[in-house]
């Protein structure tokens, strides 16, 4: 209780205010507009946060977080297109809802399912993260290098359709680690005689690279000449967007369930939105009466998934402020921006500065409140906004990527990585590799190295801790687990597929969903 | 595709043999993480490499989804040129005149061609980032002019 207030009255500062404000601003709009996802905002505005003192600065990347994943569900429901790819499967029943005429219903029922697994997953984040983190206190090497690992398993599920693919992409992310002095000794690997690159890549400059310059040169492989009519003729009429008790009590266990799957799918490094907004629609559908009315307008394929994908919100921050692994990209920004500030990992962070965590806390719980009336309010100048061109914001994108990361340190060299990992990124695209593992491994890589030698000095040399030690082999165990359990079960289904080939599954709808899968 | 997956697979062994390699120079201490992963690297290279085969001998390359157009590489390199370019420029000229001269030529390569909108555009975002980042964040560009 005594944290909370402490929480409260760091986030009840004028500028935080502020910031938290126009961070939902900001995510509603680049949530809602195709092809710029939630997570190239914050990549872009992590440089930002730095001149910030770290309350404002997270709050702000919060509230970017979550009104960009409700943003998606806009030009979802209005355009049949998701603006995130976490809202694809909005458009399952949104967008027949908006030609049904009853575009306000889905808004409302959309907006009020993000607030519900919102404050759902901000209520879970706060009572579970400082219990984990209490227990991770007592943690050593030996048990840091195991949840390293635990992180690194992961990677096999956020690699998409190829597990060898996926993983081939986490280690090259754990090579780029390597680049830079040795943690220990200080001998420098694979630094090609380069001084800039002798504190290692810089991470900051990395992310903006793989999330910011890669959506605009994915924008110039398919650029076609427009001059600024997208989408505003096409679009339906709004109407009311209230869509009255009766319906929230109907929608409720529907609500309930969402935000349930999208926390718990958070907490799972490596799930992701994607997995959590089908399986919400996929259990909802198998669940209710009328499912069968799934896909031609039923306002409960709304709000299953858009209660899910804000529900994975907070959860994806658990393992992160807890154990200080970061389960998926978005995390992973979150704890770049957490180095950036200079600022201790994991549980420490807990003990040094409860005040910022539960700022953080509070923070989730006020964006996702004042979203609501700020998105219906949006939403009269939606069709403005959705009829900016991507051609136009190209431009846009890249001055904001190479002035933000170049106002860190004020270092050219910064812009020079930028661009070579937005190359790296794109190649990537086009060889269908994930880029999510690298990021995850990137930010991994120096944890489970430094972990694991330091487990070996004290073991002068030997192993037996990784089986000795209870937590250790435990965590280890569940590691194995996460790492073999995609493989078997793609095993299993390609297996039941074979004889059964009419049967569609959630990852086969996850798969469908389109090329950009992987950005979240 | 699984030709495109058989020279993922071999760059990729190329690649973590080359990692390896420098490793072997360095000591043992700091080459132990380097060497794990090198090895890592090779093995999913093979693993990828030899699927994409199997692959490839027992199904045949599939047919591509035709797409509506094909991926204009041009212009991607445009705008990477367009990057290394206000590199340098904005390091010994200034900062506002080749983001402004970044975001309109973006714009344009990528089809854009509404000028009355683009120039204002490019010329607010290039004045207010420079405003806001050496009024409020204080940050130092280099260059002869602002």
């Amino acid at each position: 209780m005594q944290n909370i207030l402490l929480g409260l009255s760091a986030l009840m500062q004028p500028q935080t205010l502020l910031f938290l404000f126009i961070g939902t601003v900001v995510g509603l709009i680049i949530g809602a507009l195709p092809g710029l996802t939630g997570n190239m905002a914050i990549a872009l505005m992590v440089p930002v946060t730095f001149t910030m003192d770290p309350t404002t600065g997270l709050a702000f990347l919060t509230a970017i977080y979550c009104s960009s994943i409700f943003g998606g569900s806009i030009s979802a429901i209005l355009l049949g297109i998701p603006g995130t790819i976490s809202s694809f499967a909005t458009t399952l029943d949104g967008y027949p809802m908006a030609l049904q005429g009853k575009a306000g219903t889905a808004l409302g029922v959309s907006t009020l399912s993000s607030v519900f697994g919102g404050v759902f997953s901000a209520i879970v984040l706060m009572s579970l993260t400082s219990v984990l983190a209490e227990f991770a206190l007592t943690f050593g090497p030996a048990e840091y290098f195991a949840v390293a690992v635990l992180g690194l398993s992961c990677i096999a599920s956020i690699g998409g359709k190829s597990i060898s693919k996926g993983l081939l992409s986490g280690f090259i992310g754990l090579f780029i680690a390597c680049i830079g002095m040795d943690p220990q000794t200080g001998v420098k690997r694979y630094t090609f005689g380069n001084i800039n690159l002798l504190s290692g890549v810089e991470m900051v400059a990395a992310l903006i690279g793989l999330f910011g310059v890669i959506s605009v040169l994915k924008s110039a492989e398919k650029a076609k000449k427009a001059t600024g009519e997208r989408a505003e003729e096409k679009m339906p009429d709004v109407g009311s967007t209230w869509i009255g008790w009766k319906m929230c009590a109907q929608l409720l266990p529907t609500w309930l369930r969402g935000a349930v799957i999208g926390t718990v799918v958070g907490i799972i490094p490596g799930a992701g939105t994607n997995v959590a907004t089908f399986l919400a629609y996929d259990t909802e559908k198998k669940i209710s009466k009328d499912g069968d009315t799934f896909g031609k307008g039923n306002p409960k394929g709304v709000a299953a998934p858009e209660s899910a994908n804000n529900g994975v919100t907070g959860g994806s921050l658990v393992p992160l402020l807890a154990l200080g692994v970061p389960g998926n990209a978005t995390s992973a920004l979150f704890l770049s921006a957490l180095m950036l500030q200079g600022l201790a990992t994991g549980p420490v962070l807990f003990t040094d500065h409860a005040d910022i965590v539960y700022a953080l806390f509070l923070a989730f719980f006020i964006c996702n409140i004042i979203m609501a009336p700020l998105g219906l309010f949006l939403l009269r100048y939606m069709k403005k906004i959705l009829s900016v061109p991507e051609s136009l914001m190209g431009g846009i994108i890249l001055a904001f990527c190479v002035t933000g990361v170049f106002s860190i340190a004020t270092n050219p060299f910064d812009v020079i990585t930028v661009i070579v990992f937005g190359v790296l990124g794109y190649v990537f695209y086009k060889f269908d590799i994930p880029s999510a593992p690298l990021i995850v491994c990137l930010v991994l890589g120096s944890m489970a190295e430094r972990n694991l030698r330091q487990a070996l000095v004290a073991n002068s040399g030997s192993y037996s801790f990784l089986w000795t030690r209870p937590i250790t082999l435990m965590v280890l165990l569940i590691s194995l687990f996460s790492f073999f359990a995609p493989i078997i079960s793609k095993a299993v289904k390609s297996a039941r597929k074979r004889r059964q080939p009419n049967v569609v599954s959630v990852n086969d709808m996850v798969e469908g969903s389109g090329e950009e899968l992987d950005d979240d | 595709m699984h030709k495109k997956d058989m020279g993922v697979g071999a760059v990729s062994v190329l690649f973590g043999a080359w990692m390896f390699f420098m490793a072997t120079k360095l000591k043992s201490g700091p080459a132990f993480w380097p060497k794990i992963v090198a090895a890592g690297i090779v093995i999913l290279g093979v693993i990828i490499f030899v699927t994409a085969f199997v692959k490839l001998r027992t199904e045949g390359e599939p047919q591509e989804k035709k797409a509506k157009a094909p991926p204009q590489y041009g212009k991607v390199l445009i705008v990477l040129g367009i990057l290394i370019a206000y590199y340098f420029a904005f390091q010994y000229i200034g900062y506002t005149i080749p983001t402004f001269l970044m975001i309109a030529g973006t714009a344009f390569t990528l089809g854009y061609r509404n000028w009355k909108v683009m120039i204002p555009t490019a010329l607010a975002v290039s004045i207010c980032l420079y405003l806001a980042f050496t009024q409020l964040f204080n940050v130092r560009f280099p260059g002869v002019f602002f």
